[in-house]
């Protein structure tokens, strides 16, 4: 069953959590709410479920209202699994009543509540473990109760709240995987809420990027990641170069023409060039980068000479951090080898697959912090 | 963006409907129940006591909201009242000081030293904490029994010993010491051997450390103790009620007790005393809760380690002979004289000579219409008052969970207050609600529904304390993933809440219970006329001199408290068994599963 999100709004007292957001999300489709922390993510899924009361706008999932302003439903009648972040099992129940709870308070019958038990332990993994209370589970096991609870009914709608975040970094890689097979299994559609770029990027049909309450940019991973609409789109999914530039027109093919600050010319893709901008972002992602010998470039892509600041071993590659633009930018690179510290080398960027952001303001952004954080998380998970 | 116009149903914004209805019918029912629980069963009784003090004839024919100060002049005036109020107060210094010491001792010899038998002289301390004050006094009195033994032994030095102010206050203060004991063995848990050390490495003696590193670390605590046996003092009725009025010493809750009995009731005076013993007991609590707060905030010094404890040396069976000593006095003898004369022929009671065993009081107390009918009555108040207190607990502490607005929170405040106020005081305060126009009429008063009412109304304070306690415990997800799955309101009661916490029920209805079938004050004001209760009962026995039976009545009603607290535990621990560990977890992933500590 679709969900439509209009305008939804909420306040934390008189601190807004969420302002004005605007969602889709189609039958079948997974959705991904990716976005820094207290950005509203756990907030707009509570509006979902009806956790909480929005302060304004409208939620419907099919034909069926489930909130709008002069009226809430209640969450125990919105036929919605939910999967909390720390699973929220019922010490006292085992895994079998615990999956069989929601059909029981649906009132199925119960031959078939046996039956569909059976099938959803089957599904996540769980089958010859019915009989054991959570604690006698391991995390990942308790996570895929959790996962069984919220999908038993057949819910017309699933909204998970970072269930992975519990689990370590190795099940987490493998449950991945496996929980994007069960939601495709079972149909149904799903919105998810995560931090990790990485889970969203694998398991979103569409991501939808949040900050500070907004919706910043819905699109597939591919588009968020290649054609992000915002400096901070860009930076949240992944690690970038951000170069300021100033901005000169639309290339004839589309596109935009601009010039960094050493002078040189920069010919990319881009959001759309209006009258009145002068300024701009230049987006490199590092795959984007290459350390050539001079003069080995193609003319068609754009040489900066850069300073290695230093070299980290990330195992499938070297990453390297680089300063350029007399060493007012930093900018990562990928690298087959560790160059010393201190030497100048020659970066060529494939422009054509870069991203011009014509108007907003770098400074606004600290993008070494992000730059930096994102490379952490990439050191881990080969590129 | 506008809200989309293809979806039909544009928003109405006219309804403007509060925002806590909107969540569910369910919450809005349990919010307004536990909002008239609280108001019915505590808040009424008590402003009308109040009302009482202030405006003497607002309950008049005519009424009138005069307010006047006659209730307090007239309480001024009576020289019974007053005599009593400054009886309470002194003795409640004094025991406070008698009690403290004691405490002091027993918590040092039991947390700090290497004594022997802890564990079976913690259960005495526990014994002594839960025992009615009432029935202590009273095994204290059969030794006084012109027919018994230590009366030939030891002529009336016991009667004059323990029929004066010293020998309440020596009774009053082998009682309550346990709160001490409690109050001071927690600080000094709370101190670690890292204190000791660094005095004892920047040159200071073992005499210099105790005076200035540890004693200042256990003063608050000993003061909290002791202030917590002061507002005991003066709230308690049991003692001034059997052993004081025996020994011809008024107290405040007695005195309040007989001006309510007398004819007629001076009730702007009564309410007066009453609003003076509330506010009394009320500031004793408030500072101890303030000594309290900063001892918790201190004893945080003192590292990991706890002290290792100090060697008695060959003192220690001495020392453990003594300490078992005075336990058997300050509950063995009450307990033992209590046994004992249960079993000898009533008249001549106490340990009289060559008197056989018999079993003539348990009969008696079967067949005397003061009697069994009594312990009946009592056991039938403390099943349906324990359960009914329990569901309106229950009520309560969910509606309080999940709403919070000024109404629920000025209840909660109040709430929270009224364990300040004496068994006496609420007692008067149902008398003077249940006689206040529009409530006389409805002829409650005078019959069983009123008093168990009261009875729940003297739990719900407590039970409400600890099963909030309980019930913040649950983490918010295991009742949000309820409704998730569809759960209504009853069903994450009934599914959820209920057995996640069934320890909890079952302590706090066993505590309900043992309270309701040893009430002494409440009881005393409203039992229905002909019909008392078995404390109202027992009194009555050890002051018509009948101490067998009295004595034999309170072993079955103790016996019926024991075999209600086995059954409960056996409960607990059948319920427990069920879902222990079959590996063990580790402590964290216990707390995030939301097993609750209890
Ligand atoms: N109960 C609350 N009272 C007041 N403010 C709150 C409350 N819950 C959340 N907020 C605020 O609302 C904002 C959004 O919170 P929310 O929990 O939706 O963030 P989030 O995106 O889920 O973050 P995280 O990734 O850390 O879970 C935050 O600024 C937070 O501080
Ligand atoms: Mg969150």
């Amino acid at each position: 069953m679709n969900l439509v999100v209009r305008d939804l709004s909420c306040q934390y007292g008189t601190v807004p959590a969420l302002r004005g957001v605007s969602l889709d999300v189609r039958s079948g489709e997974i959705v991904v709410l990716l976005g820094p922390s207290g950005s509203g993510k756990t907030t707009l899924l509570s509006l979902v479920a009806g956790l909480l009361t929005p302060s304004g706008g409208e939620i419907r999932v099919g034909d069926e209202v489930l909130s709008r302003p002069d009226f809430v439903r209640a969450p125990e009648d919105r036929h919605i699994g939910f999967v909390f972040q720390d699973f929220a099992l019922w010490p006292h129940m085992t895994v079998e009543q615990t999956v069989e709870f929601p059909l029981k308070m649906g009132k199925t019958p119960r031959a078939m509540r046996r039956r569909r038990v059976e099938d959803v332990l089957k599904l996540v993994h769980l089958d010859g473990l019915g009989a054991r209370y959570p604690h006698e589970l391991s995390g990942g096991q308790r996570q895929r109760v959790a996962i069984a609870r919220a999908l038993a009914p057949r819910p017309q709608l699933v909204l998970l709240d970072e269930p992975m975040s519990n689990l370590d970094a190795r099940l987490r890689e493998q449950m991945r995987g496996e929980l994007q097979d069960v939601l495709r299994h079972e149909g149904v559609t799903a919105l998810y809420v995560t931090h990790d770029r990485l889970e969203a990027l694998a398991l979103a049909d569409r991501l939808a990027i949040v900050d500070d309450g907004r919706l910043v940019q819905v699109g597939t991973p591919k588009t968020v990641y290649d054609a992000p609409a915002s400096v901070f789109a860009a930076g949240f999914i992944g690690p970038a170069a951000m170069l300021p530039v100033e901005v000169l027109g639309s290339a004839d093919g589309g596109g935009v023409r601009a010039r960094l600050g050493n002078g040189v010319p920069v010919t990319g893709p881009g959001l759309p060039f209006r009258h009145g901008h002068t300024r701009g972002t230049w987006i490199i992602r590092p795959e984007r980068l290459r350390v050539v010998q001079p003069g080995s470039a193609p003319s068609a892509e754009v040489v900066l000479p850069a300073v290695v600041r230093s070299s980290i071993y990330a195992g499938s590659h070297w990453q390297l951090e680089l300063g350029v633009l007399s060493g007012s930018c930093a900018v990562t690179a990928y690298h087959s080898d560790p160059i010393a510290r201190g030497d100048t080398v020659q970066l060529a960027v494939d422009a054509a697959r870069t991203w011009i952001i014509p108007e907003e303001d770098p400074r606004r952004h600290p993008f070494t912090v992000l730059n930096g954080a994102a490379g952490t998380e990439l050191a881990d998970a080969p590129a | 963006m506008a809200a989309n116009p293809s979806t039909g149903e544009p928003p109405g914004r006219g309804t403007a409907v509060r925002r806590w209805w909107r969540v569910g019918v369910g919450e809005k029912g349990l919010f307004l129940a536990a909002a008239v629980i609280v108001l019915g069963l505590v808040v009424l009784p008590l402003c009308a006591l109040l009302v009482q003090a202030f405006m003497p004839h607002l309950f008049n024919v005519p009424a009138s909201l005069g307010v006047s100060l006659s209730g307090i002049k007239s309480l001024l005036a009576d020289p019974y009242a007053l005599t009593a109020g400054v009886n309470s107060l002194v003795l409640a210094a004094a025991t406070a000081v008698l009690a403290s010491a004691l405490g002091a001792l027993t918590a040092y010899l039991l947390q700090m030293t290497d004594i022997p038998g802890k564990r079976l002289l913690w259960g005495f301390v526990w014994l002594l904490l839960i025992a009615p004050s009432f029935l202590l006094a009273q095994g204290w009195e059969i030794l006084l029994d012109p027919g018994g033994l230590t009366h030939a032994l030891l002529g009336g030095i016991l009667t004059r010993v323990l029929l004066s102010p010293a020998g309440v206050m020596v009774v009053l203060a082998l009682k309550l010491f346990p709160y001490s004991t409690l109050a001071v063995a927690s600080a000094m848990d709370g101190l670690g051997q890292d204190v000791v050390h660094a005095a004892r490495l920047s040159g200071a003696g073992p005499g210099v450390v105790w005076r200035r590193v540890l004693l200042p670390l256990i003063l608050p605590a000993l003061m909290a103790g002791g202030l917590i046996v002061f507002a005991e003092v003066l709230s308690d009725f049991g003692i001034a009620a059997t052993l004081a009025q025996t020994a011809n010493f008024p107290l405040a809750t007695f005195s309040i007790y007989t001006s309510l009995e007398q004819f007629p009731v001076n009730f702007s005076q009564a309410a007066a005393a009453s609003l003076m013993l509330v506010a009394a007991v009320t500031l004793a609590q408030v500072f101890q809760r303030y000594m309290s707060g900063r001892r918790a905030y201190t004893t945080r010094w003192g590292g990991n380690r706890a002290l290792a404890p100090i060697s008695l040396g060959r003192r220690r069976g001495p020392i453990f002979a003594g300490a078992l000593l005075f336990m058997l006095i300050a509950f063995g003898v009450p307990a033992g004289t209590t046994l004992i004369a249960s079993f000898l022929p009533s008249g001549a009671g106490g340990f009289a000579p060559h008197a056989q065993l018999t079993l003539a009081n348990y009969r008696a107390a079967f067949a005397v219409s003061y009697g069994a009918g009594a312990f009946g009555r009592s056991l039938e108040y403390g099943l349906v008052a324990a359960s009914l207190g329990m569901a309106a607990t229950l009520i309560i502490s969910l509606a309080w969970r999940r709403t919070s607005n000024w109404l629920t929170l000025m209840l909660q405040i109040f709430l929270t207050s009224a364990i300040a106020v004496p068994g006496i005081v609420l007692g008067a305060g149902y008398i003077f609600l249940w006689n206040a126009p529009g409530f006389r009429g409805l002829g409650a008063y005078g019959t069983p529904v009123v008093l168990a009412l009261a009875y729940m109304a003297g739990g719900l304070p407590y039970a409400v304390r600890v099963v909030s306690g309980s019930i913040a415990q649950i983490p918010g997800g295991a009742v949000n993933a309820a409704r998730m799955s569809g759960a209504r309101l009853l069903e994450q009661m009934r599914f959820i809440i209920v057995p996640m916490l069934k320890e909890t029920w079952l302590r706090v209805w066993l505590m309900l219970f043992a309270g309701v079938l040893f009430e002494l004050p409440v009881s005393q004001l409203l039992y229905p006329p002909g019909s008392p209760t078995l404390a109202v009962s027992i009194v009555h026995q050890f002051n018509g001199q009948q101490f067998g039976l009295g004595a034999a009545l309170t072993v079955m009603s103790t016996a019926a408290a024991g075999s209600a607290a086995l059954g409960v535990s056996a409960l607990i621990q059948r319920a427990g068994r069920r879902r222990r560990p079959s590996r063990p977890a580790p402590a964290s992933d216990l707390t995030s599963e939301g097993v609750q500590a209890s």
